[in-house]
């Protein structure tokens, strides 16, 4: 183990799959070798492409992703040929009962006079003249139509689009430029030594080898050798080990109570990958030394936190179980006049919000009043307009893929 | 259905008074919303807020005013930061621009380069790459380029003005828009026995005045809030001691200087503020450790222009309403709450109460929702700029006085140990979203007052050390070309928004 005010030298990331290729990819570019070393280690009984292997998942992914292919400077041929790659405009959250809900990369209609398109559409909605609000969303319809543009021209709501790809194809790709980085996969994990203040100073493979390390990314989904005693239960960075993810514990490793039923990750489509690559883009900002300094360690942990109640308060929304305070005040405040409450650290949209706002049959009792302004012929012709340019536009966009 | 709110009733005039009216003004149009401003020639103007942040070009743009002519009517300069002498030791002084210090170099910021140069002995100041600060020192100024990859980009500025020509403008501005202007005094408050909501103002004796939204911008007194509706204030001096302040306007003197200047005095400081027409002067001290007296006379002695008025006190206590919006009644301006002028964030404070009133505007029911959501966002504000003002007196080494030595030695909220933690750790900082001051900011005041970087981020290493240095050099080298073929300050206000009224000569 290096000595400490030194920086970490030596990574291990534990897991495997696209969650493990996608963080050792991403650090790979960000920590080259040879200054650098990046080792990825699997569970135990298990290779680092076992889970992509069996079976043919799709994986879908945020906006934000296209700045992790910017950086390891992957090119769209390759996603397409490797990965499978489908842009995309959205995802569809599957609800418990099996309905889908389409969360838009893109906003509703265009602002006007110091007030949000909604409030217009609303208006124009309790007036009893209203198309449904999806068609003045142009993510939504060119999701729909399966068709593709790079940017949304002036004059018509701002869009932005992630993927979709196959989850071995892109876990391979991932791999691939992770290996040719300089990153080395070593085996299966057997066991962890730590010393004294509970750093994880090697790993222990199945074989009996054993690696030193600086630091543990833990990105498994069973293993979770991260917990600490005072974080138990929940995923986070203690001592030099940070935990993106879920699973058990392995309690006999920092000899804390077993907590069987850890924090799980909202289900939402794109979340997961989003939250590993937001995990990195924070590890890298708070990159420690051998001394862990609790103030970084704290601020990582504070900014997880919020990150993920933010995306527990959509999951709830999705599920129709509205708890929490933010969760409250956002349903509260947008079922009086429309408006939606951003918080601290927010990871949806406004737009996607108000789809699901709109899915969940909440709807404001009244909109805002600046609209009144506009005529009532007006409002209608506007809208029909704003319909009929889009169609247009849609249907001369080409087709996705 | 709802009841669409028909009358707005502003209290009071000045900068908060008429910025409101001119933005709702704006928003509602003439025909269905009638609003109404009620000032007294017989109460003064505060003034306040002279120098301004950038954000104040965004209202303007908003209300569709021409920026020139804005310069020429308010007598306005431009402004590139607040140039801080004094503070962190005697004999020191930094710069705390608008816009950003260096260029980021492979994705990491710059000031991790610079803590790694100054490890190497190299040693430089922020100040060196900083566009803003290098150009006011120089006494330049030019609008930022909008073409991409220009160094030019980086200039960020606001502006100087007079607050009682702004208002004037303003006032023009509302009135053309229907805004109607009442001559009086509110006399008395008559509150809905029921609801407590406000039903309407008794004005001059003899004129009753209904309305549906009040704005309250009568400024410390807080007319409608604090005296009709009793809304309570969160007192701040323990953290900023600071409670008087004795102003003046002077004579210009020297070159046009394109940035506010603050010197740190015995029990304060001192602020001076570049007008076309005129200086403006103040020393805001605490009354705990100096009196009136001997503070007007170390100011007078402090300035170095003829006076034009005789000095000006006023007293105040830093804090917030704890509650902006209160029943139907919007606090906005000093009424809502005061932060020392130290970083100019008054107006703004003006500027953010009133943008969100406009994205939250209610109708005659005020929803209580609605009135949580505003005093929460606003609650946040005030929080995230006391702790930057907190900044700059517990980070001093100054240990000349008894003020001195109280505000470095005074407990702090958490909020500002954590963030002073991390930054003195390694120079990290996270932004909560809506948080005015950044980085930038905070690193500026920071180590500008001599608070020294643990470390910075270890991924510096991914360059050489003789990269590091060459890249810096050539940052500094590009930043001191630019700045050699601007204008003067002068120049370019010549050129572009000189005001009609001479220099010296009082608005």
């Amino acid at each position: 183990m290096t000595t400490q005010n030194e920086p970490i030298r030596k990574i291990i990331v534990v897991g495997q799959g696209l969650r493990v290729w996608l963080v050792a990819s991403y650090l790979s570019a960000r920590f080259p070798a040879p200054r650098y070393t990046i080792k990825v280690i699997s569970e135990k009984n298990k290779s680092d492409m076992a889970e992509e292997i069996a079976g043919d998942d799709i994986v879908h992914t945020r906006p934000n992703i296209r700045r992790l292919h910017q950086l390891l400077q992957i090119t769209e041929r390759e996603l397409q040929m490797e990965a499978k790659a489908r842009p995309v405009f959205g995802v569809e959250a599957v609800k418990a009962d099996g309905a889908r809900v389409l969360l838009p990369y893109g906003g509703y209609g265009l602002d006007q006079a110091g007030a949000e398109f909604f409030q217009y559409w609303r208006r124009a909605d309790i007036e009893g003249m209203a198309l449904p609000l999806k068609r003045f969303n142009l993510a939504i319809r060119l999701h729909e139509e399966g068709k593709f543009i790079n940017k949304a021209p002036a004059g018509f709501p701002p869009v932005d689009y992630g993927y979709q790809f196959s989850r071995p194809g892109y876990s391979g790709l991932l791999k691939r430029y992770a290996i040719n980085n300089g990153v080395e996969y070593l085996g299966a994990f057997e066991s962890v030594n730590t010393r004294q203040d509970n750093l994880l100073v090697s790993q222990v493979l199945a074989e009996g080898n054993i690696f030193d390390c600086d630091m543990v990314i833990d990105v498994t989904t069973t293993l979770n050798i991260a917990e600490g005693s005072n974080r138990s239960g929940q995923t986070g960075w203690v001592g030099n080990c940070l935990s993106i993810g879920r699973g058990p514990c392995i309690p006999e490793v920092l000899g804390i109570p077993e907590v069987p039923d850890i924090l799980g990750v909202p289900d939402i489509p794109g979340v997961e990958v989003y939250m590993l690559q937001s995990a990195m883009d924070r590890f890298v900002a708070l990159l420690p030394d051998m001394n862990f300094h609790a103030c970084e360690i704290n601020e990582y942990n504070r900014l997880a936190d919020a990150e993920l109640a933010r995306i527990e308060d959509m999951a709830d929304l999705l599920a129709s179980n509205i708890k929490g305070k933010a969760l409250q005040r956002k349903v509260d405040v947008f079922q009086a006049r429309g408006r939606i409450v951003s918080e601290d650290y927010e990871v949806f949209s406004k737009a996607e919000w108000l789809a699901a706002f709109m899915d969940a049959g909440i709807l404001p009792e009244y909109y805002d009043r600046l609209v009144d302004r506009a005529d009532t012929t007006e409002l209608q012709a506007w809208l029909k307009q704003f319909d009929s340019a889009l169609c247009r536009f849609v249907e001369n966009s080409s087709v996705s893929g | 259905m709802s009841e669409l709110i028909e009358n707005i009733i502003i209290v009071g005039g000045g900068s908060a008074g008429w910025m409101t009216a001119a933005a709702l003004s704006k928003l509602t149009g003439k025909a269905d919303v009638s609003i109404t401003l009620i000032e007294s020639e017989d109460i003064g103007t505060v003034g306040v807020g002279e120098a301004t942040i950038p954000h104040i070009a965004q209202f303007n743009q908003f209300l569709g005013i021409d920026e020139d002519q804005f310069v020429r009517e308010t007598q306005a300069t431009f402004k590139l930061g607040i140039d801080f002498i004094d503070w962190g030791q005697k004999g020191e002084k930094y710069f705390h621009p608008f816009g950003t210090h260096g260029f980021d170099l492979e994705g990491i910021s710059f000031h991790h380069y610079w803590a790694k140069l100054n490890e190497l002995g190299e040693k430089s100041r922020l100040d060196d790459y900083s566009l803003n600060a290098l150009a006011a020192h120089a006494g330049k100024f030019i609008r930022p380029k909008p073409e991409h990859g220009s160094v030019l980009n980086k200039l960020a500025y606001a502006f100087h003005f007079d607050a009682v020509l702004y208002a004037r403008f303003l006032r023009k501005y509302a009135e053309a828009r229907g805004v109607k202007r009442i001559e009086g005094l509110v006399q008395d408050v008559k509150l809905n026995a029921e609801t407590g909501f406000i039903e309407e103002l008794h004005v001059n004796e003899d004129r009753k005045l209904a309305g549906d939204l009040f704005i309250d911008c009568s400024g410390f007194r807080g007319v409608l809030i604090e005296q009709a509706l009793k809304a309570g204030y969160d007192d701040w001096s323990h953290y900023l001691p600071v409670d008087r302040a004795v102003a003046v306007t002077t004579e210009r003197m020297g070159p046009l200087m394109p940035y506010t200047q603050s010197t740190a005095r015995e029990a304060g400081w001192q602020w001076k503020i570049p007008l076309q027409h005129r200086t403006g002067n103040g020393y805001v001290y605490s009354s705990k450790f100096i009196d009136s007296e001997q503070a007007e006379t170390d100011f007078r002695s402090a300035l170095d222009g003829k006076l034009l008025k005789e000095p000006k006190h006023l007293r105040f206590v830093t804090g917030r309403r704890r509650k902006f919006w209160d029943k139907n009644c919007v606090a906005i301006g000093l009424s809502a709450g005061f932060m020392e002028p130290l970083e100019s964030t008054s107006l703004h404070l003006i500027q953010t109460g009133i943008s969100k009133l406009i994205a939250l505007f209610p109708d005659k029911t005020m929803p209580k929702v609605e009135r949580d959501e505003y005093n929460r966002l606003l609650s946040d504000d005030y929080l995230h700029i006391r702790d930057f003002l907190i900044l700059h007196y517990k980070v001093t080494r100054r240990n000349d006085t008894a003020f001195w030595d109280y505000v470095r030695e005074m407990d702090v909220p958490d909020s500002f140990v954590r963030k002073l933690e991390l930054l003195n750790s390694r120079g990290r900082f996270f932004k909560y979203d809506a948080e005015l001051f950044d980085l930038v900011s905070w690193l500026a005041v920071a180590v500008g007052q001599g608070a020294e970087l643990g470390g910075y981020n270890p991924m510096v290493e991914g360059l050489s050390d003789a990269n590091i240095q060459k890249s810096l050099l050539n940052m500094r080298n590009l930043l001191s070309k630019t700045v050699a073929v601007m204008p003067e300050h002068q120049a370019f206000i010549d050129k572009f928004c000189r005001a009609d009224i001479a220099p010296h000569q009082e608005a």
